[in-house]
């Protein structure tokens, strides 16, 4: 019974990380760029979700409309910040040794969480509004609406994404520029364009987990999307990174993974560890990947460059 | 005039690959570069194209002066590159590719012209919905031609396009061409295999250290002792 309890509660997580994951997988197969300063979106898109449903609760809103009204516009101001980073730190950096642009990453992931602190303090916010609503009952296993929220959404956005990378005309200039920048402008594609919205679509998408992420545990922090950020990470690795499906299967295996090692690491153990090493399961598996399966489930060895 | 080039050097990492050079392609005409590996041909196409900077010159196609064009917007002008390599995108399928080759165009255009790249190419009808990774080397060569013209150019320019091909595909390969270019598209020819480049096309220029050391019609060409000596053998 706790089994499929903790792969619900893993699927929900998972869903979260894949969100995230995408946006690392998408940055990563277009420009071979980790963008370590995208857990951070997450966070700020967390962030404001956060303020902005209080702030249009206080103004007689009510919940459902905050929410829905605070996430759009923490959607917005998180597709104008991947714009904006792009624009401001990885541009100016294309032709650089690739280091360069790692270190910026790293430079820009602790900026925001130091924004963040100046903006939201350090301490931790709770969530606004009353979270509990319904659950589901079967066979003594328990979903709640927000679960199914939020793994419905996932799927949904995953989807459309899918859709958008395979059958539109900016996905196709986004999978050609993944293969080559100058192929791609001989065809008339502006690939510093494409770039620019491959930054936006993963930053919205990093929003949307946000928001997820703070309603599902509730509280909020400047530091949220450290972790959170390289669980994703590590999902995207774990699918094999570059690949879209494999980010999507890594994220939610990744948060199976996790849930069933918080349910069962006590028993394992016999009490030495408890839930609060969950933790180490999404870094054992990266370890485990980057030495036995380094290119993830999903990615080929020969995922040559044209 | 459809392309008038002026004084072109083109640089690289301090090296000076191409050197002043002055050429043109009339409307209608074909044209071909021959010369040495590194005599700077290729670098001469990818400046047309807007790949790489020029450092000094001008280069006016249609009338227009082209220099700070983006390479993304030449394509929409009616100048269109194969690159060296052929530029074919692997992990696409060859109708993907081909709807590449319209993507300044539009999907109307490119649903209006397919069927005739496929006529000419019937291969890449029958193999459409696999990866373009799967073709051979001569195949994806023909992808690339067809690709080219799905962008509707006023001029093309083909970097080596025989390189690393068997002799027969070769020989198919520029009888494509020839029936490509008899349709009114104007050629500008990187190639190699002088002899062949000189059969099929007009003109030529042949080029060594980055500058322009002969001009003549092909046919003129195929007789002087120089390029006989050197790219005849």
């Amino acid at each position: 019974m706790i089994f499929w309890q903790q792969v619900i509660n893993g699927l929900t997580l998972g869903s979260i990380y894949a969100l995230v994951a995408l946006g690392y997988t998408m940055v990563y197969g277009i420009m071979e760029l980790i963008n370590f300063a995208h857990g951070d979106v997450v966070m700020v898109g967390a962030l404001i979700a956060l303020t902005l449903t209080q702030w249009f609760m206080q103004q007689g809103l009510g919940f459902p409309l905050s929410l829905l009204l605070a996430s759009g516009l923490s959607i917005c101001v998180c597709m104008l910040l991947g714009w904006v980073i792009e624009r401001v730190a990885y541009r100016p950096l294309r032709t650089a040794p690739k280091l360069a642009p790692l270190i910026t990453a790293i430079g820009l992931s602790l900026l925001l969480q130091q924004l963040a602190a100046l903006i939201w303090g350090k301490s931790y916010l709770p969530f606004p509004g009353n979270l509990e609503g319904s659950s589901y009952a079967w066979h003594g296993i328990v979903i709640s609406s927000l679960q199914l929220s939020i793994f419905i959404l996932s799927l949904l956005l995953m989807f459309l994404l899918w859709q958008l990378v395979h059958h539109t005309k900016l996905g196709r200039a986004m999978r050609s520029t993944a293969q080559s920048v100058p192929f791609a402008q001989l065809m008339g594609v502006n690939t510093n364009q494409v770039i620019s919205q491959t930054f936006i679509i993963g930053s919205a998408l990093a929003a949307v987990a946000g928001v997820m992420d703070v309603m599902y545990y509730s509280v909020g922090n400047y530091t949220m999307g450290f972790l959170l950020g390289l669980k994703a990470f590590t999902a995207a690795v774990l699918g094999g990174i570059g690949n879209l499906k494999g980010a999507m299967l890594g994220g939610l295996l990744l948060g199976v993974l996790e849930a069933l090692g918080a349910g069962y690491i006590g028993d394992i153990t016999h009490g030495i560890m408890g839930s609060n090493y969950k933790d180490v399961f999404a870094f054992f598996v990266l370890i485990l990947v980057l030495i036995f399966r380094p290119n993830g489930l999903l990615g080929s060895n020969n995922q040559e460059k044209v | 005039m459809l392309l008038d080039v002026q004084d072109l050097s083109v640089s690289y990492d301090g090296i000076q690959a191409v050197r002043q050079i002055s050429f043109n392609v009339k409307q209608g005409e074909r044209v071909t570069i021959i010369g040495a590996n590194g005599a700077g041909k290729s670098s001469t196409l990818k400046a047309l194209a807007g790949l790489i900077k020029l450092t000094q010159g001008r280069i006016q196609f249609n009338g227009q002066t082209i220099n700070t064009v983006p390479a993304y917007e030449r394509v929409a002008l009616g100048l269109c590159l194969v690159p060296e390599g052929r530029g074919i995108f692997q992990r696409m399928s060859i109708e993907e590719n081909l709807w590449m080759g319209a993507y300044s165009r539009g999907v109307k255009e490119f649903n209006q012209q397919v069927g005739q790249v496929y006529d000419i190419f019937p291969r890449l009808y029958e193999r459409r919905s696999q990866n373009a990774g799967t073709l051979s080397g001569g195949e994806q060569q023909m992808l690339a031609i067809g690709r080219a013209l799905l962008s509707q150019p006023q001029l093309l320019m083909l970097d080596e396009p025989s390189m690393g091909l068997a002799p027969q595909m070769v020989d198919h390969l520029f009888e494509v061409i020839g029936k490509v270019v008899s349709q009114g598209v104007s050629l500008l020819l990187i190639e190699q295999n002088a002899e062949l480049a000189l059969h099929l096309c007009d003109r030529a220029y042949v080029m060594d250290t980055g500058e322009i050391i002969l001009s003549d019609s092909a046919k003129n060409c195929l007789t002087h002792p120089l390029v006989q000596q050197a790219y005849l053998g």
